[in-house]
């Protein structure tokens, strides 16, 4: 019976181990196609990306992403004429309680009901599938529209379809369902920044700093490890860096929404190391002011170089103090406006652009203090 | 004399309708809150399908955790072990599609690893408890550590099969054009009925109450209570595999958060339905009735447009005015 019960467990192992091969090598297929398109936008600001992107990296990029084709547009923030009067538009949000996705939220709310709209919001707590049955419930009673602010891609395509067959239309904040995912189709649109993109810009950013040539250490900060944006976030981040071989990564921790569990793991890389000459990056402001606090703390502070986003207050106020190299700023209310522009615009033609993009600020210490009042939160 | 007896009859009637009362108190519960959904809460009719088919999803893995409970025992891990299930079936089922490309061989070998994977770690479970003696509560959320570590590692988020139409038949067929009449639902049942049957009729199954309630009394019975245990535990285990097949099956995915979900849902569902902590009480039903007043309640609270804030805070309501109202109970039947 024991020789039966290990021979299960070989065998078991020995298919998800195999299964997990293939799966893991076509994502690095997959994953070094991307890098190659990061490479045409990832400069030292975003907007100086853009122009500055070559030929060559242009032309990889058109053929590996199909976002970007036409249908990708900036956001239309002026929601001052738009009346969405009668409209019941269901709001399904994976976590409410991160600064940032709250923010997203309450602002939706505000501009929605402002416009005349009937907003219903259910929250589902990092559930990716509480998500998909909120999205359902929201169909059955009947919402003229539906947004869904992070969760999964994967897990979102079902529930997509479900929409798209009861003729309601759903967009996606801060979510990009890749045309890799099933579900792409039934999307109205996705709007919010290229998190991917954003942090790959981030990394060329450290690379253009740091130069190539001197080794680094990079500790990276991670948020909730299993929800969509901050996937995107450190694989952006990653993918690019892993082209520049004087850059070591691979300390990563999961702070998931605690300042005070970030502060404590940077203390423990201090305590096994981490020290001038190394870089720190967050993948959210709120937990990378516990990197800052730890090195402020250990004397560390311009010593090791740290690097983040969210563009949150007193995040900007480290960047005018030293503390921290950069943030950028990816504000909340451009994707609630967007949001609501973009409903107002399908109701009213049927149609609007798939992807919208929000305009994403690089804030260093030369220009952190003409955005420190802007900040929202 | 005659009007004595008759009193007598009286007090015994009393006290069998205030135990019936107290032991199936979750019937009540779950009557006032159909009665209340159906009538006060509007959107709930339209929704209530979700409710039903949710139980089903989860209802597995409740049906496992309350087997060990009533032996007295406990484990926290069986959201993950389900969820590991899941993802490994999704695993196994995209390496057979790519291999032969065939879905029917990817569904049952799939199927058939992720059953034997739940029989695996469930035993796993069971010999920390009974034959390492580790207290089920550490052992569990041990295990439960290391389960999330492998549902993580596969699905950082979700983890979906390559194809999914076949996988998904058993989880989102409507039967008889009924929405929440679906092969999972009726899986869930049967099941249901067979363990009820099986804890009613055969010793075996008398014999898991029996270990909860008194496992010296139960050792002097002849019954080798250890063994109950583990049994539980593998059977507890085999469910979860079939789970996290069905959760794959309805959702589409194996997605990570489903084990979070189910990490204390099923202890609040045994709890809610009627099975005792402490072992020796309850049964299938007392099971089923326990997952359905927590899935309505949570359907109400969307239909209402509640968060999930106050769905925690009305279950965990819920849960201390149940624990007190048995604790009360139990004293003074001990005095």
């Amino acid at each position: 019976m024991k020789k039966f019960l290990a021979m299960l467990m070989a065998v078991a192992m020995m298919l998800s181990l195999a299964a997990c091969g293939g799966s893991s090598s076509s994502t690095e297929s997959s994953s070094t196609e991307e890098s190659t398109a990061v490479e045409s936008t990832a400069t030292e600001e975003s907007e100086a990306a853009e122009s500055e992107a070559s030929e060559e990296s242009e032309a990889a990029e058109s053929e590996e992403s199909e976002s970007s084709d036409s249908d990708e547009v900036m956001v239309n923030l002026d929601y001052s004429s738009v009346d969405l009067t009668g409209y019941t538009i269901g709001y399904v949000t994976i976590n409410s309680s991160a600064p940032w996705g709250g923010r997203v939220g309450t602002e939706f709310e505000a501009y929605a009901e402002s416009c005349g709209a009937t907003v219903n919001v259910l929250d589902a707590n990092t559930d990716a599938d509480l998500v998909t049955q909120y999205c359902q419930q929201m169909i059955d009673n009947g919402v003229d529209a539906l947004v869904v602010f992070g969760g999964d891609p994967s897990a979102m395509s079902e529930i997509a379809a479900v929409a798209y067959e009861a003729g309601i239309p759903l967009f996606l904040c801060a979510l990009d369902a890749d045309s890799e995912t099933a579900g792409y189709e039934y999307v109205t649109a996705m709007i919010g920044p290229d998190q991917y993109q954003m942090c790959a810009g981030i990394a060329a950013y450290v690379v253009e700093e740091n130069g190539t040539d001197t080794d680094y250490d990079v500790y990276e900060i991670n948020g909730v490890p299993f929800l969509q944006d901050y996937i995107d976030r450190t694989s952006g981040f990653e993918t690019y860096m892993a082209d520049y071989a004087n850059y070591t990564l691979g300390n990563v921790v999961d702070a998931y929404s605690s300042r005070t569990d970030a502060k404590a793991f940077v203390e423990n890389w201090i305590t096994a190391g981490l020290g001038a000459g190394d870089i720190i990056m967050g993948y959210d402001d709120d937990l990378t002011m516990g990197a800052v606090q730890a090195l402020e703390e250990a004397g560390l502070t311009g010593e090791v170089k740290v690097y983040s986003l969210t563009g949150q207050a007193d995040a900007i106020q480290a960047v005018i103090n030293g503390q921290m190299q950069l943030t950028v700023m990816n504000r909340a209310d451009s994707i609630a406006a967007g949001t609501v522009t973009a409903i107002a615009e399908y109701f009213e033609t049927g149609t609007t652009a798939r992807f919208q993009r929000c305009e994403l600020t690089f804030i260093t210490a030369e220009n952190a203090a003409e955005y420190l009042d802007q900040a929202e939160f | 004399m005659e009007e004595k007896v008759t009193t007598a009859k009286s007090a015994d009637r009393n006290k069998w309708l205030a135990r019936q009362l107290r032991d199936n108190n979750s019937v009540l519960i779950l009557l006032v809150l159909l009665i209340v959904a159906f009538t006060a809460v509007s959107g709930f009719k339209t929704s209530f399908y979700q409710a039903m088919l949710t139980t089903a999803e989860y209802g597995l893995v409740c049906l496992g955790l309350g087997l060990i409970m009533m032996t007295g025992n406990i484990d926290l891990s069986l959201g993950y072990l389900a969820t590991s299930c899941g993802v490994t079936f999704v695993t196994v089922f995209n390496a057979m599609y790519a291999v032969t490309g065939s879905v029917a061989s990817g569904l049952v070998v799939g199927l058939i690893v992720a059953l034997l994977l739940g029989l695996v770690l469930g035993a796993f479970n069971g010999f920390l408890v009974t034959k390492i003696g580790i207290s089920p509560l550490i052992a569990t959320i041990a295990t439960n550590y290391a389960f999330d570590g492998y549902v993580l590692q596969f699905a950082s988020s979700s983890y979906k099969p390559t194809e999914t139409a076949l996988v998904k038949v058993v989880g989102n067929s409507k039967l008889l054009g009924i929405k929440w009449l679906t092969p999972m639902t009726i899986i869930f049942v049967v099941l249901i009925v067979i363990a009820a049957l099986w804890m009613y009729m055969t010793r075996f199954g008398n014999s898991v109450k029996l270990v909860g309630d008194n496992p010296e009394a139960a050792s002097f019975a002849g019954i080798n209570d250890k063994r109950v245990v583990f049994v539980t535990y593998v059977i507890a285990g085999f469910l979860c595999g079939l789970a996290g097949f069905l959760m794959v099956s309805y959702t589409g995915a194996a997605i990570y958060s489903q084990g979070v979900a189910l990490a204390t849902l099923p202890v609040a569902c045994c709890v809610l339905g009627g099975v005792k902590m402490s072992g020796g009480k309850g049964t299938a039903v007392h099971i089923l009735l326990g997952v359905l007043i927590m899935r309505i309640i949570s359907q109400i609270m969307n239909s209402l447009y509640l968060n999930t804030s106050y769905v925690n805070l009305v279950t965990g309501l819920l849960l201390i005015a149940i624990l007190l109202v048995d604790r009360f109970t139990t004293v003074k039947r001990a005095d």
